[in-house]
């Protein structure tokens, strides 16, 4: 039997319905879009150029490109000690921490927004605690905004950033920092000359994956996020449903594809480049 | 307590002596115990190692041996006794404070930076000029050997190279004392009995104070100037190579000191009215001058070495009776073992290529001898 015969079950699944529709996707991209009837066989590349020009489009995806961007650093933040505790310290607790991490995982995304609006809405919990207490005459516009969208999200791909922390982090023999405090270091030094360029790895695909995320998510921007900052996936779903213009979404597509291809390419450039050990970690 | 006077006030006249003794002391510790949990991995050890001294602490694993060195360092603290290093006391003092240079047993390199990185982690945490860091790593580089290798990463380096660059990084601070924590034991055997060598020129030629942890006695003995015996937590027997070798002071001392014949016997006298030893399996002999006091009928338990035994046709001392039997010769290159059964013991003996190989076959009657004093007798307990 052939070695490549194993390929065969995902092959079956994934060249009918991931590679052929993607081809399909980049054909339409360069279709025109007709008023009067769906699309017009064409090779022109005014799709694209009317993206890269409009304001109304360059402005989905700057918005898209800087929120992704900024919740893999918010994520990265917020998991960092997190996962480093998990790791160094947590024994018992250890199993529930990383449990915990892997719940949102496996409760329905749309559960999850739910429970956010209760907590984020105008008389929602948070709201209704800072108006008690005085802090604010007004609720704070958490839901339906960019603040509330963000929170979603970063909840959402917090798993992605956790377990590839957690995973580069218990990589890291203790003896190195033992060898550190020997050496003079004391705990701030070992930590920011060790542990931090250490777990790199770890944040670089903790990134990476949080970003490709939140720059083709739909469900957060459409329940969470507000019509006056567009987000991508939403802005495709409207241009295609909405405007019935198929070629025009298909271009955004494909610009969405390329952009996370080379946000991908250039991290994995950046970190071989500064950290070329870590190719045998 | 009284010995820290000694140190802290050294213009005390009366003090003069002692001062003397502890200036040419590195390291010295004082009733040092640690336990963990219900577990005593250190029973009140006792032990000054001076300057430019190697000290080989060596036991099986388990010993507290990698415990006692671990405390030398400060990564772990003790539960009981003080720590003096270069006359200060340093029991309160973090291991980041304490100028030791330890290598560990799988080199504990940074994977992260290069050879020189590695090499001057140490000195940029001293907070040293540039110039001086790139001096000391020149001076290191040179010193082990590996110039051109800078700015390799260690995944880039051979084991042997990477255990060079482990010893360099700790040499580079200058540190009072380096401790070595089974630093050889990942290299493979040739490659571990060129480094005992190289690095016990090395150590020598430096002038460094050293503490070395091993299992290995061949390891001790080659860069040990003194060997601490550690057995359960406690230093059993200190001394040169040369006395822990020839004059074992307890029954696990020769044991771990490896290959030799042990032979169960009662004490008895022989006929001029002299303590002897009679064997159970036949052999009866002085027991050797400077030994404890025997009472006649005691259980002992008396070692000989495989070496110090020699064969013969005739009768001797030692072997009067019922002659033993060869069953097995086995050639071992520079010297070869005998097998031998004598009543229900089996005795190992060998004998070097020209000395008094020749001549003895399997299914030979033998008679066996050994010199008094190289038989080292213990109560069997």
């Amino acid at each position: 039997m052939h070695p490549w015969l194993w390929l065969l079950p995902a092959l079956a699944l994934l060249i009918p319905f991931f590679v052929m529709p993607l081809g399909i996707l980049a054909r339409n991209s360069v279709y025109r879009d007709d008023p009067t009837a769906l699309m017009v066989p064409d090779f022109t590349f005014d799709n694209y150029v009317r993206m890269l020009t409009d304001s109304y489009y360059l402005d989905v995806f700057t918005n898209s490109l800087w929120i992704a961007f900024l919740v893999g650093i918010i994520a990265l933040i917020v998991s960092y000690p997190f996962a480093y505790y998990v790791v160094r310290w947590a024994r018992r607790s250890r199993k529930l921490l990383i449990w915990a991490i892997y719940m949102p995982l496996i409760v329905s995304v749309i559960v999850r927004v739910f429970g956010w609006i209760v907590i984020t809405a105008d008389s929602g919990l948070i709201n209704n605690m800072l108006v008690s207490i005085g802090f604010v005459d007004q609720p704070l516009q958490i839901l339906y905004a960019v603040g509330g969208m963000m929170i979603g999200l970063t909840h959402r791909y917090l798993p992605l950033m956790v377990l590839p922390l957690v995973n580069a982090i218990s990589k890291i023999d203790p003896t190195l920092l033992t060898a550190s405090t020997g050496l003079g270091a004391g705990r701030f030094r070992t930590f920011a000359l060790v542990v931090l360029p250490l777990s790199l790895p770890g944040m670089v695909v903790g990134f990476q994956l949080v970003f490709a995320g939140v720059l083709s998510d739909y469900v957060l921007p459409n329940l969470m996020g507000t019509t006056r900052f567009r987000m991508l996936a939403p802005a495709i779903y409207d241009e295609a449903i909405g405007n019935v213009s198929w070629a025009s979404a298909a271009s955004m597509a494909v610009i969405m594809i390329i952009i996370v291809v080379v946000v991908l390419l250039i991290t994995n450039l950046a970190f071989r480049r500064f950290a070329p050990w870590a190719r045998t970690l | 307590m009284s010995s820290s006077n000694r140190f802290t006030t050294p213009n005390q006249p009366d003090e003069a002596e002692s001062l003397m003794a502890s200036n040419d002391v590195d390291l010295r510790l004082v009733g040092v115990s640690k336990s963990f949990g219900a577990v005593h991995a250190l029973k009140e050890c006792t032990v000054d190692v001076r300057r430019n001294e190697i000290l080989a602490l060596l036991g099986p694993s388990g010993c507290g041996k990698s415990t006692l060195l671990n405390i030398v360092a400060g990564f772990l603290e003790p539960d009981a006794g003080d720590v003096w290093l270069r006359g200060r006391q340093v029991n309160e003092v973090p291991p980041n404070r304490r100028n030791t240079g330890m290598v560990f047993q799988h080199y504990a390199l940074f994977p992260h930076m290069t050879v020189r990185q590695n090499i001057s982690y140490g000195l940029h945490a001293r907070k040293l000029p540039a110039d001086v860091i790139d001096e000391r790593v020149k001076e290191m580089m040179n010193l082990l050997k590996f110039e051109g290798l800078e700015d390799r990463y260690p995944e880039a380096l051979s084991g042997g190279q990477k255990q060079r660059v482990a010893v360099a990084r700790a040499l580079a601070i200058h540190p009072d004392v380096l401790l070595l924590d089974e630093a050889l034991s990942a290299l493979d055997k040739n490659l571990r009995e060129e480094m005992q060598i190289e690095l016990s020129l090395l150590l020598r030629r430096l002038g460094i104070t050293t503490i070395l942890v091993t299992h290995d006695q061949q390891e001790a003995f080659t860069l040990g100037d003194r060997i601490a015996l550690m057995e359960n937590g406690r230093i059993i027997q200190i001394g040169q190579p040369e006395d822990i070798y020839l004059k074992p002071q307890s029954k696990f001392v020769v044991e771990f000191m490896g290959s030799a014949n042990r032979l169960s016997g009662t004490v008895g006298l022989t006929r001029e009215g002299d303590g002897a030893v009679h064997a159970r399996c036949g052999l009866a002999f002085t027991i050797p001058p400077g030994s404890p006091d025997w009472s006649s009928g005691q259980s002992v338990l008396a070692y000989v070495r495989a070496e110090d035994l020699m064969l013969s046709h005739e009768p001797t001392a030692v072997h009067a009776g019922e002659p033993a039997r060869i069953v097995l010769v086995t050639f071992l290159g520079a010297k070869s073992r005998f097998v031998i059964e004598l009543g229900d013991d089996q005795i190992i003996v060998e004998r070097s290529g020209g000395d008094g190989a020749t001549g003895f076959s399997e299914g030979d009657n033998v008679y066996v001898s050994f010199p008094p004093a190289r038989c080292h007798v213990v109560a069997d307990d």
